[in-house]
């Protein structure tokens, strides 16, 4: 992350997923959202929790221009089964 | 492609290992529900999946795929023209295996699945039929849906950068990155990152056959293969 308007894309991001993963989880009874990867045309955003939990939660996150394989994005937010 | 088509390959699907449920729908339409959930949650999970495809939609935001992996479980959301597919998936499922299968069922359905209209059907009357079908299918499904999603290739961003600099020998870089851009966009259906070998090669020699000049463009084809072998395709 190298600008704070990158930074606040990512962060505006994030609230975006967190929103929607919050409703999602809610319907079926999930709790806490570990880890999430959205891809659109043509970039790629991923975040892993890392502490904390609700709006107390810290992430770890990262963005780029293209798309990796899930696998390889899920290795880059460190969370490898 | 008809219904039963699309049936037997979301049965397919549902059977791939680590695929615990899944959920094919068009705005309102539920088109099929295989989940371990009750009825409640199902109408639940729907609408909050319809409600993110929307919002994501509504801010101009092309979104693909959205993998979500909760303290209880997994789920990964495949979308391509307003229809979305949810698969719940275990640990042990090949994630990218799946992720390339899902995405290559909704290309491979998507003119059936256009037809189909994205509000609630009134499930009685769409069922009214006294003919009860049974439809059985064979691993075979399966396993080809399997070989296409393996096939489905992702060195886009490299081939992107080979197709351009050919481009740029007859047009400025912007123009050549346009048409790309423009080729791709024309490309209903088309994700360039789950392309096979042959949607690639289709796709470059399409965006070849853009350049006016007749004798440019057969310079710039005949250089297209080289360029395709350097990246083993």
């Amino acid at each position: 992350m190298n600008s704070a308007g990158e930074s606040q894309r990512m962060l505006g991001e994030l609230r975006y997923l967190e929103f929607y993963a919050k409703q999602i989880g809610d319907a079926v009874g999930y709790a806490v959202l570990e880890l999430s990867v959205l891809e659109d045309a043509d970039a790629q955003s991923g975040f892993r929790r890392v502490a904390g939990s609700g709006a107390e939660s810290i992430y770890y996150g990262l963005a780029r221009k293209g798309r990796k394989r899930l696998n390889q994005v899920r290795k880059e937010l460190g969370k490898e089964d | 492609m008809n219904s039963t088509e699309v049936i037997v390959a979301v049965m397919a699907l549902e059977r791939m290992s680590g695929v615990g449920g899944l959920l094919l729908q068009k705005g309102r339409n539920r088109i099929a529900s295989h989940l371990p959930f009750s009825e409640t949650k199902v109408d639940a999970l729907s609408s909050a999946l319809r409600l993110m495809a929307e919002g994501y939609r509504e801010v101009k935001r092309d979104v693909r795929q959205v993998w979500m992996e909760f303290d209880g479980g997994r789920l990964l959301i495949v979308q391509q023209q307003g229809t979305l597919l949810m698969l719940l998936l275990s640990s042990k499922a090949e994630l990218d295996i799946i992720a390339g299968a899902a995405s290559v069922f909704l290309s491979e359905h998507a003119t059936h699945l256009a037809m189909l209209p994205s509000e609630r059907l009134d499930f009685a009357a769409a069922t009214s039929s006294s003919i009860d079908e049974l439809i059985v299918t064979g691993p075979r499904v399966g396993e080809a849906l399997r070989a296409k999603a393996e096939a489905t290739i992702s060195v886009w961003p490299e081939a992107r950068k080979a197709i351009e600099r050919l481009l740029s020998k007859v047009m400025g870089r912007a123009q050549a990155v346009n048409l790309v851009d423009r080729c791709i966009r024309n490309s209903v259906g088309l994700d360039p990152y789950r392309m096979t070998k042959e949607d690639l090669r289709k796709l470059a020699t399409n965006i070849l056959d853009q350049v006016p000049n007749t004798g440019k463009r057969r310079a710039l084809a005949a250089e297209l293969e080289p360029q395709l072998q350097e990246l083993s395709l």
